[in-house]
């Protein structure tokens, strides 16, 4: 019993992380109603930013303390924030008027190019990089199951940040806004809202969220490369789909299912535990298409 | 008439083995340029290893030029290198085998590195006869494939056997872990051969962990078993990019015992991390082999870091193959073949012949990893 309970635990730790990448990818299908297959190479982006941030300007974590690396991370984070904003702008707005296939393969491209373009400059290079420890990592153990402090902390902020955004969607004009064009997008511009602005708010949000996970999936696995974060990428997005994309609750929830599902799988028949949860999605597809907590809809990408 | 002419050089070269004939053209057969394929992962997750190939080859080409080409017979061959670069998947190194054999027309291939892309791309040099001298591909299949398929570094059963001996006989560990990758035919063939001879050896394997492949990163529910086993070892076959997150979840998870790498493991990067510190692993070639010294100062001096078993490799399968087109004084795939075969040489890592299998009887080097950035030679087993 105390072996499930810490395989659970295991299981919400790498669920917490597909959870806060699942955000971003259900936010912007929500919006504008396109896969943004780049989505993971945010989180990549934003390792590397706060690597080099880390080691070229401050020297290596002994000398920062945690105030600072906080710091750190939202800089580094409004960074590929904003980064997020260029590419949507360069990407993907121009086949805002195209069915959504194109601009998911836009998105597609935008990945395969991102991963080439980080391993091809060469202060970054195709060598995996260790990750500065930014957090003292403790375990905490309650009765027999150990949980790592860091894993505390991610599934913490997966949580506040789902209700942070919950909180800004339902309760603030940007939210309502952006519920409004992800109701309808022609009939809200009718009603003067701004949907560059708006797809660009989601854009930064979705781009901020992953650099955030990417530096803790860093602190707990901690190997930067430029290829990091395809399977992660995967995961997440069928995580979105299996919790009901376009709704950030599903997406938490879906990431949490998954990261579960995987670990216990893994404790049972590890060879085929990282291919399961595909088979997962599949059976969730067949029979509750929208996701587990989505609406049904006539039509979907 | 050039068919007789043909099998008698042909018995010829069987004879004198060190001897090669003509072949049907009947003229001098070596070229003023030969060109020799380089394949290995260049990019990707095993790009370390890509680093470690060309290095080697910068240090053969300077070589080269200091000597003013490659002394066959009684004129000087310019070597031109063609790299390819596999990206550790099989089917990629397929295709760069088809280019070096159909476009680039070369006459010998080094590499790959990787066992899983050796398994799929020999198939092609071997079917056009063409020689390949893999550099660090230890999978014993690899040279099962032909006659033309050669390799530089010791099998994986040998490997195997030597790690597992050691924990057995030196350490006097009476159980042990395996935590290997699936996906990975070294890796599984490792495992294999280390569970086999650790378990002729009076040992017992506790817990036997496999995961599916290198995009997994969490090995938290396989390490839960295998701490609840409670071995006196693990031993962790898998590539470099993943022995670091294998090692901090050891780690983390509160498991002390010691751990056992194999060849994969001979890194600069990997020995300066903290969660590697104390490891023991297998390898081809250590800095502190006596007859090494003199690679290890003028790679270190050529290229700024330090050789690793992958550099050393690929040195050495260059190094035999210059050997054999020196011996046979022909590029022809068959004569090559034959000369290749025949090696008999003095090499960085020690004294090299090859056995009926195409495999070189060589020593295997025992390290551990003892400091930041150090890496300790221990001691050396041998062949017999």
């Amino acid at each position: 019993m105390a072996n499930f309970l810490q395989l659970l635990v295991y299981g919400f730790q790498l669920g917490s992380i597909y959870a806060l990448l699942a955000i971003g990818y259900s936010m912007v299908f929500g919006i504008i109603k396109m896969i943004n297959m780049a989505h993971c190479d945010f989180l990549m982006m934003g390792c590397y930013i706060v690597y080099f941030l880390v080691t070229v300007v401050f020297g290596g974590a002994e000398l920062i303390g945690p105030a600072v690396a906080l710091l750190i991370i939202l800089l580094g984070s409004s960074a590929i924030g904003m980064v997020g904003v260029g590419i949507e702008r360069v990407a993907y707005r121009p086949l805002r008027k195209r069915p959504t296939i194109m601009c998911m393969i836009s998105a597609i491209g935008v990945s395969i190019f991102t991963q080439n373009l980080f391993r091809a400059l060469p202060f970054i290079g195709p060598t995996p990089r260790y990750f500065p420890v930014l957090i003292e990592d403790f375990t905490v153990n309650v009765g027999p199951v150990g949980i790592s402090f860091t894993r505390i902390i991610t599934i913490i902020l997966a949580i506040i940040i789902m209700l942070i955004l919950w909180y800004v969607i339902e309760n603030t004009k940007i939210g309502m806004q952006m519920r409004a064009v992800s109701n309808d997008k022609d009939a809200a511009s009718l009603m003067g809202v701004n949907i560059n602005r708006v797809i660009s708010a989601t854009f930064f949000i979705g781009a901020f969220l992953a650099a955030v996970s990417g530096t803790f999936y860093a602190t707990a696995y901690p190997v930067v490369q430029p290829t990091m974060a395809v399977a992660l990428g995967n995961k997440a997005f069928i995580a979105a789909v299996v919790g009901g994309i376009g709704d950030i609750r599903g997406a938490v929830l879906g990431g949490f299912v998954i990261g579960i599902t995987e670990i216990l799988i893994t404790s049972v028949w590890s060879a085929i535990a990282y291919g399961f949860c595909f088979l997962v999605l599949i059976i969730i597809l067949l029979f509750k298409p929208e996701g587990l907590l989505g609406k049904p809809m006539t039509e979907k990408v | 008439m050039k068919k007789v002419f043909a099998l008698v050089l042909a018995l010829v070269m069987i004879v004198a083995l060190a001897a090669c004939g003509s072949g049907s053209s009947g003229s001098s057969s070596v070229p003023d340029t030969i060109k020799v394929g380089v394949m290995g992962t260049m990019t990707g997750e095993q790009a370390e290893d890509g680093k470690n190939i060309q290095g080697a080859i910068a240090l053969i080409q300077q070589e080269l030029d200091a000597a003013g080409g490659l002394q066959v017979g009684d004129k000087k061959v310019k070597v031109e290198f063609i790299f390819g670069d596999t990206e550790a998947k099989p089917e990629q190194a397929v295709n760069v085998m088809q280019k070096f054999l159909n476009q680039d027309k070369v006459i010998a291939v080094i590499g790959p590195n990787n066992s899983s892309d050796c398994l799929s791309s020999y198939e092609v040099s071997q079917a056009a006869g063409v020689p390949a001298i893999a550099s660090t591909a230890t999978n014993v299949r690899v040279t099962a494939i032909g006659d033309y398929c050669f390799r530089a570094c010791f099998i994986d059963p040998f490997q195997g056997l030597c790690m597992a001996n050691y924990a057995l006989n030196e350490c006097g560990y009476k159980t042990a872990a395996v935590l290997s990758n699936q996906g990975d035919a070294y890796s599984t063939g490792l495992m294999e051969s280390f569970v086999q001879a650790f378990e002729a050896g009076g040992g017992k394997i506790v817990a036997n962990e496999v995961f599916a492949g290198t995009d997994v990163k969490d090995y938290n529910a396989q390490l839960t078993k295998i701490k609840n086993a409670n071995p006196d070892c693990i031993f962790i076959p898998n590539q470099n990019n993943m022995v670091i997150n294998m090692c901090k979840q050891i780690l983390d998870m509160g498991i002390t015992c010691q751990l056992f790498g194999c060849d994969s493991w001979d890194y600069d990067f990997l020995a300066k991390e903290e969660v590697t510190q104390g490891a023991i692993y297998t390898s081809g070639y250590a800095k502190d082999i006596t007859t090494a010294k003199d690679f290890y100062d003028s790679f270190v001096a050529l290229n700024g870091f330090e050789p690793g078993f992958p550099s050393a490799m690929t040195y050495e399968a260059t190094k035999i193959l210059f050997n054999a087109i020196q011996n046979c004084q022909s590029v022809d795939g068959a004569a090559l073949r034959d000369a290749i075969a025949a090696t008999d040489m003095d090499l960085p890592c020690g004294h090299l012949s090859f056995d009926a299998d195409r495999n070189p009887v060589k020593d295997c080097a025992i390290i551990q990893i003892t400091g930041i950035g150090e890496r300790t030679y221990l001691t050396s087993v041998s062949a017999s």
